[in-house]
């Protein structure tokens, strides 16, 4: 069951943002850096996002996700500028060379997410190979830590404290600031022994994240 | 002629005069042997030295020995149930008196001989080290079997889960601990972990134990401290102990103990089963917490004087334990069902000859083997066949020449030197790696006045794998008062990388990684090279450094206080640094996009705090002892960050910190309560032990303890009663963890609730 809430704009205002978002990309003469545009953040908290992991041992479906949207994207449109970051297990695309046609790209900062008050102008890395990801794969090079055989509780995956992503979206235009917040469906406590004693209740694979998007063309995270 | 003859008559005349007197000067011994209370004991045992000569005395306690010339002699009484008692007695003239000793019974009281501190036999008070001392006494007062049980009682330190239990102490986590027989390591480590249930203290004299690194005595692996477990030694001519001790989950443990002692000839035998039917923490859980096993311990030791001066010594030692489980494949609902048969074997044999070479001079020259070796099968349930099947194989040997110089009453040298061998037969190790070390080591006491005490000492230790190891160490103890002694040492240990990090040939057959020791990572790496295998190399090989010891130092302060008799308190802070901690890192990346990962020398730790001890004996019924440790362990933690500078534009900002360690509790406490009634011969404790909260579940993966993370505290309290037959049945019974505490997700050595029955029988 995918859940989508919306946590501070009502649907009007949606809308409304969403108009604003084709009038701010069709007039290509409003340079993306003149700052003068009215702030268009939403804030999205996306819950128990199912990849079709599962606990199987491989990851074997790819879920694309529309951060301008918040909404799924078709498998049917994966080669397609319409998707922002798709997930695979534990590995996080953007949609750029290797991964898909657009100028995507991402920036893992080692900083929390609500000091993230600005996307930064430059430095962002793309999809270069199936597996040289802009999003680095693997236990604390990404986003998460895993704990393994002998940590407690053993095969978690933990996502990291102070750890924002910065997207650029798949047009190459926008910007996003993202934190995962867990891997398990329900979004469990993982240090509680409820966790530890029935893992099978909490699926992994299942994403829960919150990120802030920036739709009038500018870099700031700020109302203002 | 006549007249030679004359004189020679008048010689042999004068010499047999003379030597009849000599005859008519024999002198008795008479005396009577009673108890504190003056009742008489009978088959109280009696020797005489020299020469030896034995006797026992009869119904009404009364002892004779004749036909004695006059001189000083050396007596010795012991009864089964009570202390021995050590006089030196002048016979002459005037000594004609019967003579009374009294015995005392035998108490928890600490003994005083230790021998870890300095590798010769010195009293605890006099020692610099600050040595805790476990007496048999107390070890059978608290009715447990295995070491581990005996050192979860003792202050500062905490059994750890991970491959067999073991000891964390001062902070350090179980692999830092060097566990010793008589003097001679025991081998045999699972993922670090020496599984201190595998060592019965049915036999034990006593556990010598020094905090703080000791490797300028003893070597590798002393890096957080030494436990040395001292095994008993026959007093009397025949001794014979038989004792049996049944426990919840079908817990028996039957133990057998034999000595003779004749002519300066020693023996000692020890044999001891031990079963359980395992136990589960969650009940329906597929796979036991503890699988059921059985376990058989044996050991001999005798020694003998070969000439005088020399004398022979030999151990040998033992174990094999069986293990049974069951474990599962896939998910608990549906699981494969494996059958799991574990087989764990040591062995060790050590001969020693002890050579005085004058009467300052003392030689001991010593060899020492030991195997140990597991064999386990995971077998389908169904279909019989095999899953898995592993074998592990280890052999040690050491070959040690010891010299003792007393230069004056005031300065004492130790000198030694030895060679060590070490092999190993294992899957994931390729072509039966080995490796040699050899080892020197000095130390010199200097005692200046009554009021101080001085040690040196320095080891160095030659290795063909790794770096060599130079580790020194200072201390020393004085007397402000009486009671009121000052100690101090400063020292370092080290912790040589083991055969895993040296050799280790691992490729992860379904997933694809390697692991490859420091050794062998170089040539592996090519190997792989040379077959297209490789698609990047992280760290170039040409720039690997030569794995170096994990390697500490430490510093040591305390106060030891005397105020009254039968008061003791004794404080003491540590500090260790400790460096080159030894992880497992990425060294390249392979084609399959899995990495090659090697050991390298990356992490710091440092551990401090503060133990305090206190025993107190209000009277000859009750003896008090409390003890507690605060303890800060942390972990250096350092990386770089991607962070964004003033203007939102990315930086990398280098960081480093020491945040707290995990599986630590701040705060530790132990109280132990004996009663002793002796008008009854009964007697009974109550023991109890806290820990703090500590850090378990890394819920953010920051690999450090955060404010949230930490796990609640938790006591456990046990307690017995026994009581003595005739000074020597004793029926103790008694219920570990009373408050049937446990917590399946880290503890899994606490069992929960444990009713005991133990009869121990000196038969003689």
């Amino acid at each position: 069951m995918l859940l989508i809430t919306n946590k501070t704009f009502s649907l009007p205002l949606l809308a409304a943002a969403f108009a604003l978002l084709f009038t701010a990309c069709d007039d290509s003469s409003t340079g993306p850096e003149t700052g003068e545009e009215e702030s268009q953040i939403e804030t999205h908290t996306v819950e128990d996002l199912d990849t079709g992991y599962g606990g199987r041992m491989t990851p074997n479906d790819t879920l694309y996700y529309s951060l301008r949207e918040n909404s799924i994207v078709d498998k049917s449109d994966s080669v397609s500028t319409q998707w922002d970051l798709a997930f695979s297990g534990t590995t996080i695309y953007t949609n750029s060379e290797a991964s898909g046609p657009g100028d995507g790209g991402a920036i893992v900062l080692g900083q929390t997410f609500d000091a993230t008050t600005i996307a930064p102008s430059e430095g962002y890395a793309i999809d270069t190979t199936a597996t040289n990801l802009a999003i680095t794969t693997g236990s604390d090079n990404g986003w998460y830590h895993y704990t393994g055989q002998k940590g407690t509780p053993p095969h978690t995956i933990v996502p990291l404290e102070n750890t924002t992503l910065i997207v650029r979206t798949a047009d190459g235009k926008h910007y996003a600031k993202l934190r995962i917040i867990s891997w398990y469906k329900g979004n469990p406590d993982l240090s509680s022994d409820e966790f530890a004693n029935n893992s099978d209740n909490y699926p992994s694979g299942n994403y829960t994240f919150e990120y802030a998007i920036q739709l009038n063309g500018t870099r700031t995270f700020t109302e203002e | 002629m006549m007249k030679v003859i004359q004189r020679a008559f008048l010689i042999s005349i004068c010499m047999l005069t003379t030597l009849t007197a000599y005859a008519q000067q024999s002198y008795s011994l008479e005396g009577v042997v009673t108890n504190k209370k003056g009742q008489p004991l009978e088959n109280a045992q009696l020797t005489l030295q020299e020469p030896d000569l034995h006797t026992v005395t009869d119904q009404t306690g009364a002892f004779a020995f004749s036909s004695l010339r006059s001189g000083s002699y050396t007596l010795t009484i012991s009864h089964v149930g009570y202390q021995s008692l050590h006089r030196s007695v002048d016979i002459d003239y005037s000594s004609r008196d019967s003579l009374t000793f009294q015995l005392a019974i035998k108490r928890y009281e600490s003994p005083s001989v230790v021998v870890t501190a300095t590798r010769s036999s010195r009293d605890i008070e006099e020692v610099p080290e600050p040595v805790t001392v476990i007496s048999d006494k107390q070890i059978k007062a608290s009715g447990n079997t295995r070491l581990s049980e005996i050192l979860a009682e003792q202050t500062g330190l905490t059994l750890t889960s991970d491959h067999g239990t073991g000891i964390q102490v001062q902070g350090f986590s179980s692999d830092y601990t060097k566990i010793m027989i008589d003097g001679q390591p025991l081998i045999g480590r699972t993922a670090g972990t020496l599984n201190l249930d595998r060592i019965s203290v049915g036999n034990v004299q006593q556990v010598e134990m020094i905090k703080g690194p000791s490797s300028a005595l003893w070597g590798s692996d002393a890096l957080a401290g030494v436990i040395n477990i001292i095994t008993e030694k026959g007093q009397r001519p025949f001794e014979l102990g038989i004792n049996s001790r049944y426990a919840t989950n079908k817990t028996l443990d039957l133990g057998l103990n034999l000595s003779t002692r004749k002519n300066n000839w020693q023996q000692n035998f020890y044999f001891n089963r031990n079963s359980s039917g395992g136990y589960r923490l969650r009940p329906n859980s597929i796979s036991q917490t503890v699988p059921s096993y059985h376990n058989y311990t044996t050991s001999y030791q005798t020694s003998f004087p070969l000439f005088q001066a020399v004398e022979i010594e030999f151990q040998g030692r033992y174990y094999r334990e069986e293990q049974s489980s069951r474990d599962y494949l896939g998910d608990a609902e549906n699981p494969t069902l494996l059958d799991s048969d574990a087989l764990q074997e040591d062995y060790s044999l050590a001969p020693t000859i002890n050579f005085e070479l004058g009467t300052h001079t003392t030689a001991k020259l010593s060899h020492y083997f030991s195997r140990y070796r597991t064999d386990s099968r995971y077998q389908y349930r169904q279909g019989d066949s095999l899953y898995e099947h592993t074998q592990f194989d280890q052999y040690y040997n050491k070959s040690e020449l010891q010299l003792n110089h007393n230069w004056s009453v005031n300065h004492i040298s130790s000198l030694g030197s030895g060679y060590k061998h070490e092999q190993l037969k294992a899957q994931r190790y390729a072509g039966d790696p080995a490796f040699n070390s050899y080892f020197i080591f000095a130390q010199h006491e200097w005692i200046p006045t009554g009021r101080w005490d001085i040690i040196g000492g320095l080891r160095y230790d030659g290795h063909s794998e790794y770096a060599a190891q130079l580790s020194p160490k200072f201390s020393a103890r004085y007397k402000l008062f009486e009671w009121l002694h000052l100690r101090g040492s400063a020292g370092s240990g080290f912790k040589a990388p083991d055969f895993r990090q040296l050799f280790l040939n691992f490729t992860n057959p379904t997933v694809g990684y390697s692991v490859f020791g420091s050794s062998t990572v170089r040539d592996r790496v090519q190997e792989l090279q040379e077959r297209g295998q490789i698609n990047e190399i992280l760290i170039p090989l040409d720039q690997l450094n030569e794995i170096k010891a994990e390697h500490s130092w430490a510093y040591n302060v305390g106060i030891d206080l005397y105020p009254t008799d039968n008061l003791e308190l004794r404080i003491n802070l540590f500090h260790n640094d400790v460096s080159d901690l030894i992880e497992s890192a990425p060294i390249a990346t392979k084609n399959n996009g899995q990495s090659i990962y090697s050991y390298f020398n990356l992490e710091d730790v440092y551990t401090r705090g503060i133990e305090t001890q206190l025993r107190w004996e209000p009277n000859r019924q009750i003896e008090l002892s409390a003890g507690y440790q605060l303890l800060d362990a942390r972990r250096k933690i350092e990386g770089t960050r991607t962070v964004q500078n003033g203007q939102g534009e990315v930086v990398e900002k280098t960081y480093s910190s020491f945040k707290p360690m995990f599986n630590r509790s701040k705060h530790t406490a132990n109280l132990k309560l004996y009663y002793f009634w002796e008008a009854l011969d009964v007697d009974a404790n109550i023991r109890g032990t806290w820990h703090g909260p500590y850090g378990r579940t890394d819920a953010n993966g920051n690999t450090y303890v955060d404010s949230n993370e930490y796990e609640d505290g938790y006591m456990i309290w046990d307690t017995n009663l026994a009581k003595t037959f005739r000074d020597r049945y004793t029926l103790r019974m008694g219920i570990d963890n009373i408050l049937d505490f446990t917590r399946p997700s880290d503890l899994s050595y606490l069992p929960g609730r444990i009713f005991y029955a133990r009869i121990s029988l000196q038969l003689y």
